[in-house]
């Protein structure tokens, strides 16, 4: 798992995934989020980096 | 409904009830189910002898619950050897074709006959009654077991040196001895109690109602699931076909849904004439069996202790999907049997029998993981597993990455054994024998113990005295030759390769096959000593150190 920055372009990323929520309910916000989170994991598919996130994104909830 | 037209098996009172001598007999196997027929059977093929004891006289449970209905490549493969296979295959439907919808649309779809090599197909489904009907006429053909019907157990015990039962009759009671006891009495067993094995059993909140049924129409005999049923409140429902026109749909209800409820006929009359009426307008249809259930795993701490060997749903339990319960518990019967028979036979060390708990335990413990992730889809458990399998649906209505996480059922395929050859099942894959073309189970049939497929070039023949003394060390292993024709040895041809395509085998390898099909070590004809090493630990014989 890479915690140091690796996004390319990270201020319009986050721009967009901002931009892509508003006008959201809570409801279609986590469906944005699943679809979103199950998206990139197709892009990662190294299962251990896959465990990794889901336990760091777990912490402190 | 309809009683179901079973054959009906008479007490015979047992010589143990007049008084006199007791023979301690071989092997008892308390059920006469699925599993404990199978392992009958299995024996009997080995030659070996058998009491079961089975507390019904009839076949299924009470003659009124199918159970059971799909059976799987592996057990078809099993059916083969034990001589079942071609009465399976001409009674039940064949499938293949699986699939997944949400609502009115088809999102997923698989199609398991593509890639398979085996004589036997995918899938075969039949009531489980049939099943157990063809093992009970087999055994009797094969004529080494001794089947006791109405005959119950309530008590059982164990010294060093044998097993001891309790039977109730109608005729009274009796003590019954033997050597080895397999328990296949299913979840609520009494022997496994008695033996004072713990269970680890976990319930969850999701209600399901079976109904078996009989209609004429026709669809299409292929499994269909749908994740979200307009005609079933939106919840998910199963499509299964079986023998006799009957069909087996399976109704996901509300987690609160009363059980007795939902087990009268015109509740479920109900939930059939709504689905039909979607498929197929106004049908006649005819209710066969009712059942509602819920989600249960259940494992054994142990599936041996001693001289008691736990088996199949004794030993196991977990949710249906993928056909798991009843595929492993033929496979518990197989890994049992042929290693059974060994150490009966003086063949091997009673350490081979510990295998059989090791490698059957990591089974079912696979098992009630593959099914937990399906129950897990089919019923998410919070607000963000919900949005998870939602978003997964979605997103499988466009994307081929989305399709392969849609989790309606595992298919049920044969373990995978930790073994230095790799553990997989080899296929029944197309061989050329001396009497034409064959099968691989052809080579496994009756009593068969290792085998060691030899894929031999042509000038390979100086080899084979070397090769052949490696194979006898440890008692006779049955030595083939692949591809090459060697004067005075068992020759097979691999005219399509597949038997090299299944196991990446090339020219100069051996492959250690076991009798139930799995692939226990890998070796090279120049290098026999391993050979033979890799024959004594299949067969847990220790090894004498050499120069010690």
């Amino acid at each position: 798992m890479k915690l140091e920055p690796n996004i390319a372009e990270a201020d319009e990323f986050v721009a967009r995934l901002c931009d892509a929520q508003e006008g959201l309910s809570l409801e279609q916000a986590l469906a944005f989020n699943s679809r979103l989170a199950l998206l990139l994991a197709n892009q990662v598919g190294e299962a251990r980096v896959l465990f990794d996130c889901i336990i760091e994104a777990r912490k402190g909830l | 409904m309809t009683a179901l037209d079973l054959p009906v098996y008479e007490f015979a009172p047992p010589p143990e009830l007049q008084a006199g001598t007791q023979p301690v007999y071989p092997v008892v196997i308390v059920g006469g189910g699925l599993v404990g027929l199978s392992a009958a059977c299995d024996l009997a093929s080995r030659g070996i002898r058998s009491v079961v004891l089975d507390d019904d006289n009839t076949v299924g449970v009470r003659g009124a619950a199918s159970r059971g209905i799909a059976y799987a490549q592996k057990s078809l493969e099993i059916f083969d050897r034990l001589g079942i296979y071609e009465r399976v295959a001409q009674k039940g439907v064949r499938w293949s074709v699986g699939r997944t919808l949400d609502g009115k649309d088809e999102i997923y779809s698989f199609d398991l006959g593509r890639k398979s090599l085996s004589r036997q197909p995918p899938f075969i489904n039949l009531q489980q009654y049939y099943v157990e009907w063809f093992l009970v006429d087999r055994i009797r053909e094969l004529g080494l077991t001794d089947l006791r019907w109405l005959n119950r157990v309530t008590a059982f015990t164990q010294t060093r040196e044998h097993c001891e039962l309790a039977v109730v009759t109608p005729q009274g009671e009796y003590q019954l001895r033997a050597l080895w006891v397999i328990d296949a009495s299913g979840v609520n067993s009494v022997v496994r109690e008695a033996a004072g094995i713990a269970v680890e059993t976990a319930f969850a909140q999701d209600r399901w109602c079976i109904c078996d049924v009989r209609f004429k129409q026709p669809l299409p005999l292929e499994r269909w699931t749908w994740i979200s049923a307009p005609f079933n409140e939106h919840r998910a429902v199963w499509q299964h076909p079986m023998a006799d026109d009957v069909w087996r749909l399976d109704y996901q209800q509300a987690p609160d849904a009363d059980p007795q409820q939902l087990a009268r006929p015109e509740v479920a009359e109900r939930l059939v004439r709504r689905h039909l009426k979607q498929h197929l307008g106004e049908v006649a249809f005819e209710l066969v069996w009712v059942g509602p259930w819920t989600y249960r795993n259940q494992l054994a701490q142990r599936f041996r202790q001693g001289r008691l060997f736990l088996a199949g749903d004794a030993a196991h339990a977990f949710s249906p999907f993928g056909g798991r319960g009843g595929n492993s518990g033929i496979q518990d019967a197989e890994n049992l049997g042929w290693k059974l028979a060994a150490v009966l036979k003086g063949r091997a060390p009673e350490a081979l029998l510990d295998t059989y708990a090791v490698e059957r335990r990591a089974a079912a413990v696979h098992n009630i993981a593959v099914t937990a992730g399906t129950m897990r889809f089919l019923r998410p458990a919070s607000i963000g597993a919900r949005a998870m399998r939602d978003a997964i649906v979605s997103l499988a209505r466009r994307f081929a990455f989305g399709k392969a996480l849609v989790n309606t059922g595992r298919m049920s395929v044969a373990y995978v054994y930790d073994l230095q050859g790799g553990g997989q099942s080899l296929p029944n894959l197309p061989l050329g024998m001396a009497h034409g073309p064959g099968h691989l189970v052809d080579l496994l049939r009756g009593d068969a113990g290792l085998i060691a497929l030899w894929f031999a070039a042509a000038g390979d023949e100086g080899q084979a005295a070397a090769l052949g003394a490696a194979l006898s060390r440890h008692g006779t292993v049955r030595l083939v030759v692949v591809g090459a024709s060697m004067a005075g040895q068992e020759c097979v041809t691999d005219s399509d390769g597949k038997l090299a395509a299944a196991t990446g085998a090339t020219a100069g390898d051996v492959l250690l096959l076991r009798p139930d099909m799995h692939l226990a070590a890998r070796g090279r004809a120049d290098h026999p000593e391993r050979l033979a090493e890799a024959i004594a630990q299949t067969l847990a014989i220790e090894r004498i150190m050499e120069g010690a």
